[in-house]
């Protein structure tokens, strides 16, 4: 069975996980595992002009959102052609999407980053079995 | 008499549960160097001798897990996916892996 790596990005954390993609496609390669990337993000509100009408409802937001965060990390993968990466952007509340994404792609891996201090990066990576605590502190998202 | 003793009792709290404190200490740090030499040694045999990978390990507490922190200056990543497999294989339970990269690490 192929082994899987499941990358959480928690909103705010899309420019840390590009930073931190090398080390990742360096585990998914040593593992020989399948690397996906898993944006998660609040739902958007519709996007409305000054005299509050409507010029993209919530489903064309979260479309836009999806592709653009689809294309920078699809680009940045690019460079990494030995492993196979993958990105999916979910909507919703991070702690539940979070369950649901772990269900649907069974990692045998889940890897978080944490708050960046610097320039470097700090990833965690748990085995799927022990649970992740996904909380909201200081208005940001994060794993514990 | 039972005052006494009570005294006495009290000063003594203090001074036990420091040391017990310390004791906690000594044999947490004690776990975690096991824990490092065994994965620093399983490291250095997949990589052929000491590089810039750095492994670093804190024993689990009652309040968090135990960590296993590997530290490789921007450009060397590729050494902590070669090390990650003998570290997984060797990590006791209740740890995590710290993957620390880039900048200056």
């Amino acid at each position: 069975m192929t082994a899987r790596l499941l990358a959480v990005v928690l909103p705010g954390q899309e420019s840390t996980a590009l930073d931190g993609l090398p080390a990742l496609v360096a585990t998914a390669r040593a593992e020989h595992a399948r690397l996906r990337l898993a944006c998660f993000r609040p739902l958007p509100p519709a996007r409305v002009d000054r005299h509050d009408r409507v010029i993209a409802d919530i489903d064309r937001e979260m479309d836009r959102i999806a592709r653009s965060l689809v294309e920078r990390f699809t680009a940045a993968a690019r460079a990494f052609d030995d492993v196979a990466v993958e990105c999916v952007v979910r909507f919703g509340r991070p702690a539940r999407e979070i369950r649901l994404e772990t269900e649907a792609f069974a990692p045998t891996l889940v890897a978080c980053f944490e708050q960046r201090r610097g320039p470097s990066v700090t990833i965690r990576l748990r085995g799927v079995l022990d649970s992740w605590r996904i909380a909201r502190r200081d208005r940001r998202w994060v794993a514990t | 008499m039972l005052v006494d003793m009570m005294e006495l009792a009290l000063c003594l709290v203090p001074v036990l549960g420091l040391l017990a404190w310390r004791l906690a200490l000594d044999q947490r740090a004690y776990a975690a160097g096991v824990v490092r030499a065994d994965i620093h040694a399983g490291v250095r045999r997949v990589l052929g001798g000491d590089t810039f990978l750095a492994i670093d390990v804190r024993s689990p507490a009652l309040w968090r897990r135990g960590r296993v922190r590997l530290s490789a200056p921007s450009g060397y990543e590729s050494l902590i996916g070669a090390a990650t497999p003998t570290v997984f294989d060797r990590l006791p339970a209740h740890y995590d892996v710290i993957i620390h990269c880039g900048g200056g690490s």
